[in-house]
């Protein structure tokens, strides 16, 4: 029996198919096993995108067949992605759940626009092909893949 | 000054973290004289009672999360994104809240780690704690741990395991000192007064007036 996993946000396009899968990490928590974490996940869910942010960054790389390319990821700063929803505050030491919580915001606002202004990283994400394919997209948080 | 030992437990170590009482910080600034003595599993129960607290948020953000995903498909009308605007602010304004009690807990544990004196659990204290816990006739009180005095009803394992660290304390290393314990819990802890003054420790249920207690001379303490 497979084991049950649960990713801290997923976002779906309107017809279900799974576009995005996220996980947070508060201080530096980033590294080698949070990105084999994504790595699991990511082959489970088959996303077409994977995001991993911390307190310092926020890393959203493709996924081609459920394989995460870090190598072709875009890399954004945190406290200037996130500013507009944690209104300046020094993350640093912000617990998981609130920085799972201010991306959560974030990618319902680049989803469907609820604070009226153009989200921070939406030019970075149009890059990747992200921009247009979260408008209208659905977010969900703490999901059982 | 004269040497004091003051006693504080878990609604101390609240207190502060919650902003609730200004004067519990003042006793962190108290002189070396004055050893501030905490029993250890007042820290475990601090932190239990902020992972209650998560409970409690998660509980609204829960509620505000289900409330959001409501009106998410409405937002071409002007006042289902105005709505959903004040949900997710409230729900970041929860999180926002409850990421800042625990940076707040983890600056107040620093502090207390710095400032006090640790009552570890022993098996004496632990059979003391279950004298005071179990619900014993005064006659068996009276034979065991607890001299003459009986409480009207059985403590809470947990409070009986921290006057049962006071009174261990009080009557051994802090024995020669004025002695005083500071619980603002007078729902479970002013009964056992009695039993705490039969070891010369005097109760405070507010930090200020344990403060001005500790900052009049030894003849004045009363």
């Amino acid at each position: 029996m497979s084991r049950v996993l649960q990713a801290d946000i997923v976002v779906t396009r309107a017809d279900g198919r799974p576009l995005l899968l996220a996980e947070v990490r508060s201080g530096g928590g980033g590294g080698e096993p949070a990105r084999s974490q994504v790595d699991a996940y990511c082959a489970r869910l088959l996303p077409d995108f994977a995001l991993l942010a911390t307190s310092s960054e926020v890393l959203i790389a493709p996924v081609d067949a459920g394989v995460v390319a870090w190598g072709r990821s875009l890399t954004l700063p945190t406290s200037k992605v996130l500013e507009a929803y944690s209104g300046g505050r020094d993350l640093t030491r912000a617990e998981g759940f609130y920085l799972a919580s201010l991306v959560e915001a974030w990618l319902k606002d680049l989803a469907l626009g609820w604070r009226g202004e153009t989200p921070r990283g939406s030019d970075e994400l149009a890059t990747l092909g992200l921009r247009d394919a979260l408008r209208g997209a659905r977010v969900t948080s703490e999901v059982r893949i | 000054l004269s040497p004091v030992s003051a006693y504080v437990e878990t609604n101390w170590i609240l207190a502060m973290v919650l902003g609730e009482d200004d004067d519990a910080q003042r006793l962190l600034r108290q002189p070396p004289e004055v050893r501030l003595a905490i029993p250890d599993i007042c820290v475990v129960e601090a932190i239990s009672a902020f992972d209650r607290k998560r409970a409690e948020r998660n509980a609204l953000t829960g509620l505000l999360r289900n409330n959001e995903s409501l009106v998410a498909g409405r937002t071409g009308i002007a006042s289902g994104l105005g709505l959903l605007e004040g949900l997710e602010k409230a729900r970041l304004a929860n999180d926002a809240y409850l990421s800042d009690l625990y940076v707040r807990l983890d600056d107040t544990l620093q502090l207390v780690a710095e400032r006090c004196d640790f009552l570890p659990v022993s098996g004496t204290i632990l059979r003391s704690g279950l004298d005071l816990s179990v619900a014993l006739t005064p006659a068996g009180l009276a034979t065991r741990t607890t001299g003459s005095w009986h409480p009207r009803e059985a403590f809470d394992r947990a409070d009986a395991l921290i006057l049962s660290a006071i009174v261990e304390d009080a009557r051994g290393p802090a024995i020669s000192h004025d002695k005083a314990f500071l619980s603002g819990n007078v729902r479970d802890f002013e009964s056992a007064r009695p039993y705490l003054e039969s070891f010369g420790v005097k109760y405070f249920r507010r930090a200020g007036r344990l403060v001005e207690w500790l900052e009049r001379p030894r003849e004045e303490k009363g």
